[in-house]
C-alpha cells in the first residue's frame, strides 16, 4: 500500500512524459512531415540541371539574328571515379590498405597486378586486418604490417573500405552480394574473393581474374584516348611543362583534384572541430600546438600528406582573403547609398573577418559589436587538458575595433571616413607597419567613393589589403602567444612540447561529419573542358560505364547567326553580350536568397507569400547563369531570361534498380523581335567597315582607311532598320592625331562619346521652323561674301564656298553658312532652342522603351549639351558667336546620328516618331508612338524640295556624287553636313595628308548625310555619320551614302516596299 | 522441505548461496515483463537487422548484424545471472557490488583505452567493457542498500545516498561521458522519492537545480563553451527553418535526427527503407540515434505503439516493484524501471529535440555490448528480486513507513 502511494505518482510522470513525447512526435511527424520529407528527398535525390534557351533576338522578317544553341561540357566528378574506375579502386584500396593517399600516376603502371593482388584477397584477412593483424595477399608478400592497436591507425574503417573496393573490382552486383556473403559466412571466408565469386558466377577463378585483368587494362586503353583527345584541345597543356604524356598529364591532374578535395574536406572537419578554420592560424602554430593525427586517420592520410596541408593552410586563408573575402566586402559596400553607409559597411566588413564564427559567412553585425575573436575565444575550451593558461582573458580586446576610445570618437565623428582612417592608422601603429596619418587614409577612402568606379576597383582593393594586413598581424601576434602558453612550457629535456589534443566534445563533432565531408566534397563536378568537340561527347557519352567519373552535361552557348564580311555580329554592339553574374550582383540579392529560403521552409504559407515565393525562384540569378551584360541582352535581361529544369533521380540505387529519372522540363526565354532588317543591317556594316575610296580622289583617304562612325537606317514611322557603327572588332590602331576612337568599338548610333555638332544637317530644321513659326519669307536673300582674308564668311563664320548670294531654297541646296547665320539673327535664342526641341533634339529617341521599370545596360546620349543645361545654352545664345553658328548645327549643339534620323523622318512625314528597335516580346507587339510636328505641309514641302535639290541641281552638295535616280533607282533628297570640331595640330607620325590639311588652314569635323528615300514617297530614312575628318560631307560621307544607297539589300527593299 | 534447503549444519556451496537457477520462483516470474522485454528486444533485432542490410546495399559496414547478435550472445547471461541472484546475498553484498563498479570506473583511468579523447573502455579482448554502463545497475544496488535503512526523515539522512549517486556521476562525468551520468540523476532522485523521501523536496530541488542551471547558462557561469553552445543549437533547433539553416554546422547530428523523425510521417517508410538508412549521415543511427531510425520507418503510428510497449514495460517493473514487502528488493525493483524510464525519455528526448544533445542508448534497441550487459544484468535482477515475493520477517514489516 505504501510502496502503491509511492510507486504511482512515478507512474503518472512515466504516463505524462510517454504523452509528451508522443505529441512531440506528431509535431515533428505529422504537422511538420512536409518540410522533413523535402529535406530527405533531396539526400537521396540526384539532379542535374537542365539548362534553358535564352530568349532569341530575331529581325523583322523573323530571322534569327541572335541564338542560344545547344552545347555540352565534359565533367569529371571524382567520388564516382573512385568508386567505379578500376583505377579509381586499385588506387584508393591501396590507400585503405597502406594508409597513405596513393595517387593514380602511382597506380597507374601496375594497375592490373594491383587489381589481381586486391581481388585475391579473403574476406578473413580483411577482417584479420581489421582486427590489428598484418595483411598478405594470396601470395603471402605482406601488404600492411601487423599493428598492436587497430585503433589509432582506423584499421576497421579502412578494412570496411577494403571490402567495397574488393567487391567493386569484382564488379559484384547486388545480386550477386547475398550468396557472396552467405558463402562466407558458411566457412569460406579463407578462401579469396575471386574465388567466391567465381563460385557464385559459376565459373572458375582463372576466369575471374582474366575478367578483371582485361577490365583493368581496357580502361587504361580508354583513359589514353580520352587523354588524347583532351590534349588535342589543349585541356591538358602538356608539351610545354615536362609532362609530355597526356594520360601522365591527365592523372596528375585528377591527382591535384582528389588532393584539392581532401584538403576541403580536411578544413571542413578542422573548422567542424574548432570553430574557425586552419589558415587563421599560423602554420607553425597548426603544426605545432594541434594534434592532428585524427585529421589523417580519418582522411588515410600519412605524415606527410598531413605536413603538406598544415604547410598549405595559411597561403590559401591569404589567398581567400586577398581573392574573394576582401573583394567580396569591397562589393558590399559599394552597394551603400551614402558615405556614411559605405564607410559604415566596410569597417563592419573588415571586423566580421576576425569575429568568432566563419569569416566566409555574411555578417551585418556593426564592428562595434566586435567582442570575441575568433581563435582566441574558442581557446578557452579548445583542448582537452592545456598545460598552460594565457596571460590575457580570451576575450580580452586585441584590434582597435574592440577599443572603446575608438567606438566613442566614430560616433561623434562627423565624417565617415575619418572614423575609418582612425583605425586603420592604429592596426598598423599597433603591428608596427608604417602607415599615412588618419587624415590622408580618410582623404584617399574619400576620393575613392566619390569615383566613378566606386569602391569597386583595384586601387580600393588595394588600399584594403593594406588595412587587412595591419589588422591581421596584429590579431596573428595575439593568436601566436596566446597559443603557445596553452602549449606550455617545453621539457626540461629540451625537446618542443608535444601537440594538444582538442576536447573530446569537438572531436565528437568533427566525427559525426566524418563521412558526410569527404562524399560531399568529393561528389562536386569539376568542369574539364567547356566545349569538348563531338568526338569526345561522343566517346563519353556512348560507353559511360566505360567513363566512369566522366559526364557530359548539357549546357548552352550564345551564336550569333548573323554576321557581316569581317565576322563582327550584325548589329552586335546595339545587342550587346552575355556574362556569368558578377559578385556584386549576387550581393545585392543576398537579401532575396535569404527571404526566399526562409518561404521554402514555411510550414504554411499564405497566398501572397506563394506568389512571392515564385517570383523569387524566377528572379534570382544562379552564379553559373548567363545573364546580359550591356545592349539589348541587358536591357531585356529578364524578358530573355527562362528558368532551368531538372533531371532528378530518386534513390541512391535507382540506376541499378533500372528506375527512370523525372524531368521538371526547363522553361525557354522569351524571343525579342526587333525591327531591323539583318540585310540592312549587314550592308550598313560592311559599306562602313570598308568604305571604297572615290574615284576623284579628292577626299580623306586616311579616313576610308581608318574608318569610324555610323549608319542609322530607320523606317518614316520610326523603326530601326540598321544601325552601324565602326569599329565593331578591338585591336585597331589608332590614327595618330586622329584621336582614339579607332580603337573604341561602341555603339555610336545612340551615344556621343566626344563633341557631336550635326553641322549643316541641321538647317533643314531651322529653315522649316522660320518658315512657319517666325513666317520667314523664303525669296529673302543673304549675301555670303569675301572677307579680309579673302574667304567666304559672313562676320567670324566662315562659308564652305562663296555663293555670293542665295534664297533660302539655294542656301539649302549648296548649303550657304553664312546665309543661315543671318537667317538665325532674325531668331530669339529661345526661338532658335524651340526650334531644334520641334524636330526632337534634346530629348530621348525613345530607343529605350521601358515597359518594366529598372533597366540597365543600353545608354543613350540625348542632351542637347552634356555640359551645359538649357539656361546655360539660353545664356551662351545671347552672344553673337554662337547665335551665328547654332543655326549652322555648329558649336553648342550636340546630336547623335539617331536623333539627327529622327529629325529628318518627322521632317519627311511631318511626324515625329518615337524611335523604336523592338516589334515584339514573346509575340506581344509593342507599339509605337509619335506626335505632329506643328509644322505646315506648306513650309515643309519647301524644304523638301530644298533637299532634293540637294541631289538633283547642279551646285547642290550632293550632285553628282551618285545619289541621282539614274543611278540608285530611286529619288533621294537629303542634306549633307560638315561640323567643324578643331584644328588639326602637328603631332608626331601624323599622315602626310593630314598635315598637308592643317598646313592649308584646314580643320577636323565629322561630316554628315541624312535624309530619305524615296524622296516623293519615303521609305526609309537614312543617315550617314563620319568621324573626325579632314575633308567636307560632299567629299567623304556623300561618297558612303551612296555606297550604302547603291547595294542589293537597300534596292531589294525598295523594290519590296514599293511592291507592298 | 524446499528444493533449496540444506540438512541441518550443512552450508550451501558458496556458489549456490550467490546465484541460483533452482532458487528462481519460476511460477512467481512476471512472464509479462519477460514477454514486453522479448517483444522489444525483436522490435530492437528486426531494425538492427534492416540497418545491417542496408550497409550491404550501399557498400558499408557500420552496422552488421552478426556483430550485435554476437554481443547479444555475449550478454544474455548476464540476464540468467541477475535472475538466478540470490536475493539475501544480493542485499548484503550489494554496497560491495556498488563498489566495484566505483572501482571499475577509476580502473578505466588507469588502464583504459582513450578513443577520440575520451577514456570510458576497458579492453577484455574480445570484448569492451563500459564500466559506466554497469555503474548504472551498480548505483541502483548501492542506493537500494543505503536506503534500505534509512527513512530520509531528516535532511541528514539524505547525505550518504546522495554522495553514493554523486561519487560515480563524478566519475563517469570526467570521462567524460555526459549522457550516463545525466541518468544517474533521475534513478537518485526517483529511488529517494521510493524510499519515502518528500515528493515537494524532490520537487523543489529539481526546479532549483533548473533555475541555478538557466541563470548558469544566461550568465555563462560554470558551463564551457561547448556546453553553451549545445544548448544554443538546441534552441535554435526548435524552429525548422532555423535548424535547416544549420544543418551543416554545429547543428548537424540534430537535423539529420529530425529529418529522419519528420519523414516517417505517419505509417512510417517501412523497415529498412527511411533515408536514414539510405544515406547514413545519420550519426549513430544503431545507439544513441535509433529512435530517430524507429520513428522513421515505422511512422507516427508504429512509434506510439513502440512507447506504448516501452511504457508499459516500465509500469510493469513499477507494479512488480510495489508488490514487493521486501524493501531493499523493491528499491531495486523500481529503481530498474527508473533506468528504463530515464533512458527512454533521455534518449526519445534528444532525438526529438526536447533535450540537448547527449549520447545516450535506447535499451533492448541500440547496439553496443556494455549496454547490453547492463539492461540484462538489471532486468534480471529486476525479474528475479520480484519472483521472491517471500513474506520478510525483519521488523520493518511492521513499521510504518
Amino acid at each position: 500500500m505504501v510502496a502503491q502511494r509511492r510507486l504511482q505518482p512515478l507512474g503518472i510522470v512515466v504516463i505524462l512524459g510517454l504523452g509528451v513525447l508522443a505529441a512531440r512526435l506528431f509535431q515533428v511527424q505529422v504537422l511538420e512531415h512536409d518540410v522533413w520529407a523535402a529535406q530527405a528527398a533531396s539526400f537521396r535525390t540526384s539532379s542535374r540541371v537542365v539548362p534553358y534557351h535564352r530568349g532569341r533576338f530575331l529581325d523583322r522578317e523573323g530571322r534569327v539574328l541572335v541564338a542560344d544553341e545547344d552545347a555540352a561540357s565534359l565533367e569529371f566528378v571524382y567520388r564516382d571515379f573512385r568508386r567505379g574506375h578500376p583505377l579509381g579502386l586499385a588506387a584508393h584500396a591501396r590507400t585503405a590498405i597502406e594508409a597513405r593517399p596513393v595517387g593514380l600516376a602511382e597506380t597507374e603502371p601496375r594497375l592490373e597486378e594491383w587489381c589481381r593482388r586486391i581481388a585475391s584477397l579473403s574476406p578473413a584477412s580483411i577482417e584479420a586486418f581489421a582486427l590489428g593483424h598484418a595483411l598478405r595477399d594470396a601470395d603471402g608478400l605482406e601488404l600492411a604490417p601487423e599493428v598492436a592497436d587497430p585503433e589509432p591507425t582506423a584499421r576497421a574503417g579502412r578494412a570496411a573500405d577494403l571490402r567495397f573496393y574488393v567487391a567493386q573490382i569484382l564488379a559484384l552486383t547486388r545480386r550477386e552480394s547475398g550468396p557472396a556473403r552467405r558463402r562466407i559466412e558458411a566457412g569460406e571466408a579463407d578462401r579469396p574473393w575471386s574465388a567466391i565469386a567465381a563460385a557464385v558466377r559459376g565459373t572458375n577463378q582463372e576466369s575471374v581474374i582474366a575478367t578483371l585483368t582485361r577490365r583493368a587494362e581496357e580502361s587504361r586503353g580508354d583513359l589514353r584516348v580520352l587523354a588524347g583527345m583532351l590534349d588535342e584541345q589543349k585541356i591538358l597543356g602538356t608539351g610545354s611543362t615536362a609532362v609530355t604524356d597526356p594520360l601522365t598529364g591527365l592523372l596528375a591532374l585528377f591527382d591535384q583534384r582528389r588532393a584539392d578535395q581532401e584538403d576541403e574536406a580536411a578544413d571542413d572537419l578542422f573548422r567542424t572541430a574548432t570553430g574557425f578554420g586552419p589558415g587563421r592560424v599560423p602554420t607553425e602554430a597548426l603544426r605545432d600546438t594541434f594534434d592532428l593525427a585524427w585529421i589523417a586517420r580519418a582522411l588515410r592520410w600519412d605524415a606527410a600528406r598531413l605536413e603538406s596541408w598544415i604547410a598549405t593552410r595559411r597561403g590559401d586563408f591569404e589567398r581567400e582573403l586577398d581573392e574573394f573575402l576582401l573583394p567580396r566586402l569591397l562589393a558590399r559596400a559599394d552597394l551603400g547609398e551614402s558615405e556614411g553607409a559605405r564607410a559604415q559597411r566596410l569597417l563592419d566588413g573588415l571586423a566580421s573577418l576576425w569575429r568568432a564564427g566563419d569569416a566566409r559567412a555574411a555578417d551585418d553585425r556593426a564592428w562595434t559589436d566586435l567582442e570575441s575573436l575568433a581563435v582566441l575565444h574558442e581557446s578557452r575550451s579548445l583542448f582537452r587538458s592545456a598545460r598552460g593558461a594565457p596571460g590575457t582573458p580570451a576575450d580580452a580586446p586585441v584590434l582597435p575595433f574592440q577599443d572603446e576610445d575608438y567606438r566613442a570618437l566614430a560616433a561623434v565623428e562627423p565624417d565617415p571616413w575619418r572614423t575609418v582612417g582612425l583605425l586603420f592608422e592604429a592596426a598598423a601603429l599597433r603591428a608596427g607597419l608604417a602607415s599615412p596619418t588618419a587624415d590622408e587614409i580618410a582623404a584617399r577612402w574619400t576620393r575613392l567613393s566619390a569615383s566613378r568606379k566606386g569602391l569597386d576597383g583595384d586601387e580600393a582593393l588595394d588600399e584594403l589589403r593594406r588595412a587587412a594586413r595591419s589588422f591581421e598581424a596584429d590579431f596573428s601576434g595575439s593568436v601566436l602567444r596566446t597559443l603557445s602558453a596553452l602549449r606550455g612550457a617545453a621539457p626540461s629535456d629540451g625537446a618542443p612540447p608535444p601537440p594538444l589534443q582538442l576536447a573530446e566534445e569537438r572531436l565528437d563533432r568533427a566525427a559525426q561529419r566524418e563521412r558526410f565531408v569527404l562524399v560531399d566534397a568529393q561528389s562536386r563536378a569539376t568542369r574539364l573542358a567547356a566545349d569538348p568537340g563531338y568526338a569526345l561527347v561522343q566517346l563519353v557519352a556512348r560507353d559511360p560505364e566505360r567513363y566512369t567519373g566522366f559526364a557530359v552535361r548539357e549546357t548552352t552557348r550564345r551564336v550569333a547567326r548573323v554576321r557581316d564580311a569581317d565576322g563582327a555580329v550584325a548589329a552586335g554592339l546595339l545587342i550587346g553580350g552575355t556574362r556569368r553574374p558578377l559578385l556584386r550582383e549576387l550581393l545585392a540579392q543576398s537579401e532575396d536568397e535569404r527571404r526566399l529560403a526562409s518561404l521554402q521552409y514555411r510550414l504554411l504559407r499564405s497566398e501572397e507569400e506563394d506568389r512571392e515565393l515564385r517570383e523569387l525562384s524566377t528572379r534570382l540569378a544562379r552564379a553559373d547563369e548567363w545573364t546580359g551584360d550591356n545592349g539589348l541582352e541587358s536591357w531585356f535581361d529578364t524578358e530573355l531570361r527562362g528558368r532551368f529544369g531538372m533531371y532528378e533521380t530518386e534513390g541512391l540505387d535507382a540506376e541499378e534498380r533500372g528506375e527512370g529519372t523525372r524531368l521538371v522540363p526547363a522553361i525557354d526565354g522569351q524571343d525579342v523581335a526587333l525591327t531591323l532588317d539583318a540585310r540592312l543591317q549587314v550592308a550598313a556594316q560592311d559599306v562602313l567597315a570598308h568604305p571604297r575610296l572615290p574615284a576623284t580622289g579628292d577626299t580623306d583617304r586616311t579616313w576610308f582607311e581608318n574608318p569610324v562612325g555610323a549608319i542609322v537606317l530607320l523606317t518614316p514611322e520610326g523603326e530601326i532598320l540598321a544601325a552601324a557603327s565602326v569599329p565593331t572588332l578591338p585591336g585597331a590602331a589608332n590614327v595618330p592625331g586622329r584621336g582614339y576612337e579607332r580603337s573604341h568599338p561602341r555603339e555610336r548610333t545612340a551615344q556621343t562619346p566626344t563633341f557631336n555638332p550635326p553641322g549643316s544637317v541641321f538647317k533643314p530644321f531651322v529653315a522649316a521652323y522660320a518658315l512657319d513659326r517666325l513666317g520667314f519669307d523664303p525669296a529673302t536673300r543673304f549675301e555670303c561674301s569675301l572677307n579680309a582674308s579673302n574667304q567666304p564668311a559672313f562676320e567670324t563664320l566662315r562659308c564652305n564656298s562663296h555663293h555670293i548670294e542665295s534664297d533660302l531654297h539655294h542656301a539649302l541646296a549648296v548649303s550657304c553658312n553664312a546665309y543661315f547665320a543671318q537667317l538665325g539673327l532674325r531668331f530669339q535664342p529661345r526661338e532658335l532652342l524651340e526650334a531644334a526641341h520641334t524636330f526632337g533634339f534634346g530629348e530621348p529617341t525613345g530607343l529605350r522603351f521601358d515597359p518594366r521599370e529598372g533597366r540597365r545596360g543600353l545608354r543613350e546620349d540625348w542632351k542637347a549639351s552634356p555640359d551645359i543645361d538649357e539656361a546655360g545654352m539660353l545664356k551662351r545664345l545671347q552672344s553673337r558667336f554662337d547665335l551665328l553658328r547654332f543655326p549652322n548645327g555648329l558649336g553648342l549643339l550636340w546630336a547623335s546620328p539617331l536623333q539627327v534620323a529622327r529629325a529628318t523622318a518627322g521632317l519627311a512625314t511631318g511626324v515625329l516618331p518615337e524611335v523604336r528597335v523592338v516589334r515584339a516580346i514573346g509575340g506581344v507587339p509593342v507599339a509605337g508612338a509619335s506626335r505632329p510636328l506643328g509644322i505646315s505641309n506648306q513650309s515643309l514641302e519647301f524644304v523638301r524640295a530644298a533637299m532634293r535639290a540637294v541631289v538633283e541641281e547642279p551646285g547642290g552638295s550632293g550632285h553628282g556624287k551618285g545619289l541621282d535616280a539614274g543611278t540608285l533607282g530611286f529619288t533621294f533628297a537629303c542634306k549633307t553636313g560638315s561640323a567643324d570640331i578643331g584644328k588639326i595640330h602637328e603631332v608626331p607620325g601624323m599622315p602626310d595628308e593630314d598635315r598637308a590639311a592643317g598646313a592649308a588652314g584646314k580643320s577636323r569635323k565629322h561630316t554628315w548625310v541624312a535624309g530619305w528615300f524615296p524622296a516623293e514617297k519615303p521609305v526609309a530614312v537614312v543617315v550617314v555619320y563620319l568621324h573626325n575628318l579632314t575633308e567636307t560631307a560632299s567629299r567623304t560621307a556623300v561618297h558612303v551614302a551612296a555606297q550604302l544607297l547603291q547595294t542589293d539589300a537597300v534596292r531589294e527593299f525598295v523594290a519590296r516596299k514599293g511592291a507592298q | 522441505m524446499s528444493d533449496n534447503s540444506v540438512r541441518q549444519g550443512e552450508r550451501k556451496p558458496w556458489l549456490d548461496r550467490v546465484v541460483s537457477l533452482r532458487g528462481v520462483r519460476w511460477a512467481n516470474l512476471d512472464w509479462h515483463v519477460v514477454l514486453l522485454a522479448a517483444l522489444l528486444l525483436s522490435i530492437g533485432l528486426a531494425f538492427v537487422s534492416a540497418m545491417s542490410t542496408a550497409d550491404e546495399t550501399y557498400g558499408r559496414a557500420d552496422v552488421r548484424f552478426v556483430d550485435h547478435v554476437q554481443k547479444l550472445l555475449v550478454a544474455a547471461p548476464a540476464f540468467f545471472l541477475g535472475l538466478a541472484a540470490r536475493p539475501r546475498w544480493l542485499r548484503r553484498n550489494a554496497l560491495a557490488a556498488w563498489g566495484i563498479t566505483i572501482a571499475l570506473l577509476v580502473l578505466v583511468f588507469v588502464v583504459g583505452d582513450t578513443r577520440n579523447g575520451s577514456r570510458r573502455w576497458i579492453d577484455l579482448g574480445p570484448f569492451d567493457l563500459q564500466p559506466s554502463e554497469l555503474a548504472k545497475v551498480g548505483v541502483i544496488l548501492g542506493l537500494a542498500a543505503a536506503l534500505d535503512h534509512l527513512r530520509l526523515k531528516s535532511l541528514r539522512e539524505w547525505g550518504m545516498p546522495i554522495a553514493m549517486a554523486l561519487l560515480p556521476m563524478g566519475l563517469v562525468m570526467l570521462q567524460p561521458d555526459l549522457g550516463t551520468s545525466l541518468t544517474i540523476v533521475p534513478i537518485t532522485l526517483g529511488m529517494l522519492y521510493v524510499a519515502g523521501a518528500s515528493g515537494r523536496l524532490i520537487l523543489g530541488f529539481l526546479l532549483g537545480a533548473l533555475l541555478l542551471g538557466t541563470c548558469m547558462w544566461h550568465f555563462e557561469i560554470g558551463i564551457r563553451d561547448y556546453q553553451l553552445q549545445r544548448i544554443d543549437t538546441w534552441t535554435r533547433g526548435w524552429s525548422a527553418p532555423e535548424l535547416i539553416a544549420e544543418r551543416n554546422s554545429s547543428a548537424f547530428h540534430t537535423y539529420h535526427a529530425r529529418v529522419a523523425i519528420g519523414n516517417g510521417g505517419i505509417g512510417g517508410e517501412g523497415l529498412g527503407s527511411g533515408v536514414a538508412n539510405e544515406v547514413a549521415w545519420l550519426p549513430e543511427r544503431d545507439c544513441d540515434s535509433i529512435f530517430a531510425v524507429v520513428a522513421e520507418e515505422a511512422g507516427w503510428i508504429g512509434t506510439c505503439v513502440i512507447l506504448a510497449l516501452y511504457g508499459l514495460l516500465v509500469l510493469s517493473l513499477f507494479g512488480s516493484a510495489s508488490g514487493l514487502r521486501d524493501r531493499f528488493s523493491r528499491l531495486v525493483v523500481s529503481g530498474v524501471g527508473i533506468l528504463f524510464a530515464s533512458h527512454l525519455f533521455i534518449h526519445c528526448g534528444v532525438n526529438l529535440g526536447l533535450i540537448p544533445l547527449t549520447g545516450l542508448t535506447l535499451p533492448l534497441f541500440s547496439t553496443g555490448g556494455s549496454s547490453l550487459l547492463a539492461t540484462f544484468l538489471a532486468l534480471g535482477l529486476a525479474l528475479g528480486l520480484a519472483s521472491h515475493r517471500e513474506p520478510s520477517l525483519d521488523a520493518e514489516t511492521f513499521r510504518r513507513t
